[in-house]
């Protein structure tokens, strides 16, 4: 037990787009006339909880209150402006699926390719095929290459090579079903299976009454910082409220 | 327990392989590094002297060149219906002291009149010692002599002469060339090199293992445990990018060793029309310049781009993003490594000899991928902010390629740009793979320490400033 995901003070500061050159004659031109002004953005501001291990946490708000960038902070993909996020074990960040797959390559190979882009070992990955194979229900298909594949087979591979691995962290935002109607039941099965087995699960959905059902406590973001945190109905019932009056 | 055996297994085979690695390599080196030939530029044949006959002398004083001089060489021209019996003499004095003389039959001239005789019997002096020589004959034969030395189109005029005829000083001097044996200090120092090598290497292991046994959190630990993690990332990315390179040609990777090819053939049909070359094997010249060359654009370029194309990766998922420039540098060295086998089957085919120094064409191509990862790095971190970048990095190989040795000799560059020349690291990787190859011994030490400054700096630099900015990509792409 103990803490899997501590995340301190943690600041995320974008510069906007004011003028971000990307020629080296804007940039030039913009540094001579000292015209280089950025408008700072905070998505997140002073953020900090922790996650024990084995909790199942939503993170819930509004659109533009920082979630996604938060999720982004802790599977390691920003580095924050300020503070820090440790996490103690491994991260499988379900942020889109299949952003890491080649079209070109066949689905076999991608899987390969997939799971070593999320860290693991060949080993671990083929003592795993034939599960990911099996689960995503494309058979032969498996040895053609990705672009000759439907959106749905597409992400029915993506969901299960995601899955069936088993990380210590899943980090899930708003994808908890995919595929057709069949497979939309069996992807949030797995999904409820991986979360029952001790996996600490970190998921952005706006699906209030989902995450009631999935989550034991709920952070509430606000203008990226944290305006409640704690037993999810309780800070469903506040959120539920507050997007009434507002 | 078990973890402590299995770390001294692996530090014996450490041992064992440093050991077999250092005993192969100091069989390669040993000889190139203790001598090597010495052979001079000789002035222009711009004129004949008058005919060397009875009581008359030529005289021409020569700085020794090697410090064992083997022979000389002279270009003559015999009148016809000499007697090949009769002899030119050569008598050699430094100072007021005789040093011995040589016969040689006019027989030994060869029908484009060079004449090349031994001198190493007599005892001659050493590198850089003042020698006169002196020829007599018995008529029927002149020698050539010049005023100028060529390097290429440009000329160098030569300063002092010493060429004498009958004690009387004359304009230029004779068209002459020495060859020898010049003595290196270097093979000594090799094994004490090694030794310090050695110790350094076991000492940062050793401290890696220390580190690990101890459980350290430090950066070393750390980083440990993402190469362990994400080796087979590594092995997958080099994998698929060379995979998917020919995926849709017909001929496939055949193209890895068709294009150099064919390359050099296009470039040796343009060049046979423009000039002759007087390059020795030019056809192993040229194909090894090609090569080498081809893959620093090809290898820079890829992993120039390989943040940028790969952000809707890095915008998704966690992953050490040196990964990405490396793979691609290892992706294209797969490729240089094919091209090598066109290279040796050239080489069978134009008759350079195949040597042992051929073994160290794994050392010169470590240096130059070790040099294309740091130069990716930088790269790559660059055009995150400017993609302007890319074109002019695509103007800056035009001018680098003609700034290398490529398709011409280095001799038609002047002298006084020759420092300038050498800093070009890709002047050195090329001179390296060719004096193993066509040259056919290793070069000496001073290339190796260029080699090694070269691709370590790059190296560093990029290391540096890729970690530097590494962690803003995200926010850029």
């Amino acid at each position: 037990m103990g803490e899997i995901i501590k995340v301190d003070h943690v600041s995320m500061n974008f510069r906007m787009n004011m003028n971000r050159t990307t020629s080296m004659k804007e940039w030039v031109i913009t540094k001579l006339k000292r015209k280089l002004q950025y408008q700072d953005f905070f998505a997140l501001n002073d953020v900090s909880f922790a996650v024990q291990r084995g909790e199942i946490v939503g993170i819930i708000g509004t659109n533009g209150s920082g979630k996604s960038t938060l999720l982004k902070v802790i599977s390691g993909i920003y580095k924050p402006s300020k503070g820090t996020a440790v996490t103690a074990g491994r991260v499988a960040p379900m942020l889109e699926l299949g952003s890491g797959f080649d079209y070109e390559l066949s689905g076999r190979e991608n899987i390969f390719l997939n799971g070593a882009i999320m860290g693991y070992s060949e080993e671990f990955l083929h003592s795993k095929y034939d599960e990911i194979v099996a689960f995503s229900e494309l058979g032969e298909f498996i040895e053609q290459p990705l672009k000759t594949y439907s959106s749905g087979m597409m992400m029915r591979l993506a969901f299960s090579v995601a899955t069936l691995v088993d990380p210590e962290i899943l980090i899930v935002d708003e994808i908890l079903a995919v595929g057709d109607e069949r497979f939309q039941k069996k992807s949030s099965e797995r999904m409820m299976n991986l979360m029952g087995g001790g996996t600490t699960v970190l998921m952005v959905s706006h699906d209030i009454s989902q995450i009631r059902e999935m989550c034991s406590r709920a952070i509430w973001l606000q203008q990226g910082k944290i305006r409640m945190d704690g037993e999810v109905q309780q800070v469903c019932d506040a959120y539920q409220q507050f997007m009434q009056t507002a | 327990m078990q973890e402590k055996s299995g770390f001294a297994k692996g530090f014996l085979l450490f041992v064992v392989i440093y050991g077999i690695l250092a005993s192969l390599m100091y069989w390669v080196v040993r000889d190139d590094w203790q001598r090597t030939a010495v052979s001079t530029d000789m002035v222009n044949m711009d004129a004949l002297l008058p005919e060397l006959v009875e009581g008359k002398e030529i005289s021409q004083d020569i700085q020794i060149a090697a410090d064992s001089l083997e022979f000389l060489t002279l270009y003559v021209n015999l009148h016809p219906g000499v007697s090949p019996e009769s002899q030119l003499v050569a008598a050699f004095s430094a100072g007021d002291q005789e040093i011995g003389e040589k016969a040689i039959p006019y027989g030994a001239v060869k029908l484009d009149g060079e004449l090349t005789f031994p001198v190493n019997d007599l005892s001659l002096p050493g590198k850089g010692a003042l020698v006169s020589m002196t020829l007599r004959a018995e008529g029927g034969l002149s020698l050539w002599y010049g005023s100028s030395k060529t390097a290429g189109k440009f000329q160098v005029n030569v300063e002092t002469s010493g060429l004498r005829m009958n004690g009387e000083a004359l304009e230029g001097e004779l068209t002459l060339s020495q060859k020898g044996t010049l003595f290196l200090p270097y093979t000594k120092y090799f094994w004490p090199v090694a030794l310090v090598l050695f110790l350094g290497l076991a000492a940062v292991i050793l401290y890696c293992h220390h580190c690990r046994q101890n459980n350290l959190n430090n950066r070393i630990n750390q980083g440990i445990d993402l190469i362990k993690q994400y080796k087979y990332l590594l092995k997958t990315l080099v994998i698929r990018d060379f995979k998917i390179k020919y995926k849709a040609s017909m001929l496939g990777v055949v193209w890895s060793f068709l294009n150099p090819l064919l390359m050099t053939f296009v470039y040796m049909f343009v060049f046979s029309m423009l000039f002759r070359s007087s390059i020795e094997y030019f056809v192993v010249y040229l194909m090894s310049g090609i090569i080498l060359f081809n893959y620093f654009s090809e290898s820079s370029n890829l992993g120039m781009q390989s943040i940028v194309g790969n952000a809707g990766l890095i915008t998704k998922v966690y992953m050490p993003k040196y990964i990405l420039p490396i793979s691609k540098v290892l992706s294209s060295g797969i490729n240089l490594i094919i091209s090598l086998i066109p290279l040796l089957i050239m080489m069978a085919i134009s008759g350079v000899r195949f040597s042992k120094s051929l073994l160290l064409i794994p050392v010169v191509l470590l240096f130059l991928i070790l040099f294309c990862v740091g130069v990716s790095l930088i790269l790559s971190t660059a055009i995150v902010y400017f993609r302007d970048v890319q074109f002019l990095w695509g103007i800056f190989l035009t001018v680098l390629n003609f700034l290398s040795p490529i398709f011409y000799p280095e001799s038609i560059i002047p002298a006084r740009f020759i420092t300038l020349y050498h800093m070009n690291p890709m002047y050195q990787y090329l001179f390296f793979m060719r004096t193993i190859t066509i040259g056919g011994v290793s070069p000496t030490p001073i290339t190796y320490l260029y080699c090694i400054l070269a691709s370590l700096g790059t190296l560093a630099v990029g290391l540096f400033i890729f970690r530097k900015c590494q962690s803003q990509f995200v926010l850029y792409l």
